[in-house]
């Protein structure tokens, strides 16, 4: 570890208080007593002020887009209510009557596949992949983009070129999505285990998908144990878990 | 949502759908709270809502509040009770300095850092834009979001947490020694 990067990850711990009184009073008094480090450590303050300044400014604009997003609904919501009261109480009469009609497919007719299905729906939260040197053909930001225009084909068939140096948890959990997708479920499997057995960031989805993919595939011996890990945890799954669950009873 | 599970998922990843279900929840109830009981215009409350949220998420990823004791309601609703305090007593200022006719158009919001060093954080922050991902996106992940290398490594896909880990050096010795020359520049024009 050279210098620079041994004052980075101290100065990171003296900013953010995670050195023990003892190594704090040492630096601090470090700090003081070389006029060079006092430069470099209120360069290094100023540096991650600013960048924390950036994220907090991004954090602000995306809960703006939040707010717009909410209020467009509302606004056209109570538009189209004054306007057009007949028309919601028609459909709610429809909605109603669907609903009971969904009820009795769910729990007399349909099987864990149809099940899984109402369940289902891509995962829409892929990151946008940023590597700069990765940058060029068949790379996996321009697969993602083919992933969010649905085109799961072309992206099975990209993402199968990959060598075992390219492969992400991030580019297998876009194949394992493309596939369940396109409704081949014992190709996207194997991966969400994978997946969902490792540490990443995207076991918890995978541990959903995967559940939905064993039912789809009739298997609900291997789907309800990963619905009630679900269940139990705090993740954005939670809730759909449980009612899945309520369901399979 | 109770705040256990808030926290949870926060730091599990999950934070922009566990915080935009509570801004949906409760956007509504708190601007009209804000307005009949703390005299705000509505706009005034939406935008002291949107910053709550975010000191909410704050505190939470810098372990500010490792357990929150109420509701996540009330604790929101007091985040947000103390941006409006922050607000009229701004705005108070304001106007007296307004009819003074000194200090007009000043930001009713920036009370964090002193003006001069929100100019520096300005400029850095244009740094940061002019660096361009991956770098502006390694290091708001790692110092803003508190990311680690290897979820930043599952977001941004890299093989494995030591690449992230070079590249956020390099970054960040890339945003400093653009910091040193504008500093250097400065006082040469100073001089």
């Amino acid at each position: 570890m050279n210098d620079q990067t041994k004052y980075n990850e101290l100065f990171d711990r003296l900013l953010d208080g995670t050195l023990n009184e003892q190594e704090a009073a040492k630096l601090r008094s470090e700090i003081e007593k070389d006029p060079e480090l006092t430069g470099k450590f209120e360069q290094h303050k100023l540096a991650v002020d600013g960048i924390r300044f950036h994220g907090r400014k991004e954090m602000l604009e995306k809960v703006k887009e939040w707010d717009k997003a909410l209020n467009g609904e509302k606004t056209i919501a109570s538009h189209g209510l004054k306007r057009r009261q007949w028309f919601y109480y028609a459909a709610a009469s429809l909605v109603f009557l669907l609903g009971v009609a969904y009820l009795f497919s769910t729990t007399y007719i349909r099987g864990y596949q149809q099940l899984a299905a109402s369940y289902y729906e891509p995962y829409k939260y892929m990151p946008s992949v940023t590597r700069g040197e990765s940058k060029g053909e068949n790379t996996l930001e321009e697969i993602i983009d083919y992933y969010d225009r649905g085109e799961y084909r072309s992206v099975i068939m990209k993402l199968n070129e990959f060598d075992d140096t390219q492969k992400t948890p991030l580019s297998e959990f876009v194949l394992a999505s493309s596939y369940q997708a396109l409704d081949r479920y014992k190709n996207a499997a194997p991966i969400y285990e994978k997946i969902a057995n490792s540490s990443s960031i995207y076991a918890t989805p995978a541990k959903w998908y995967l559940a939905l993919c064993y039912l789809s595939m009739k298997k609900p011996d291997l789907a309800v144990p990963l619905l009630e890990s679900l269940q139990k945890g705090n993740n954005a799954y939670a809730a759909k878990a449980s009612e899945l669950l309520k369901e399979l009873e | 949502m109770n705040s256990h599970s808030l926290i949870d998922r926060i730091k599990n990843h999950d934070a922009d759908e566990a915080l935009r279900e509570i801004f949906n929840a409760y956007r509504n109830e708190f601007m009209l709270w804000a307005v009949r009981n703390h005299s705000c215009t509505m706009e005034e409350a939406k935008e002291v809502f949107q910053e709550s949220v975010v000191i909410l998420y704050e505190n939470i990823i810098y372990e500010k509040v490792t357990e929150i004791t109420t509701q996540v309601k009330t604790y929101l609703f007091s985040i947000g009770k103390n941006k409006i305090r922050e607000l009229l007593r701004l705005k108070a200022r304001h106007q007296t300095a307004e009819q003074d006719h000194l200090f007009q158009d000043q930001d009713i919001y920036h009370n964090r850092f002193d003006e001069a060093y929100e100019e520096k954080l300005k400029k850095v922050e244009t740094e940061i834009e002019k660096l361009g991902d991956p770098c502006r996106k390694i290091l708001t992940l790692y110092y803003y979001h508190r990311k680690s290398m290897q979820d930043i490594a599952d977001l941004m896909n890299y093989k494995n947490s030591d690449t992230v880990k070079n590249l956020k050096y390099k970054c960040l010795q890339r945003l400093k020694q653009t910091l040193g020359r504008q500093m250097r520049t400065f006082l040469l024009l100073v001089l």
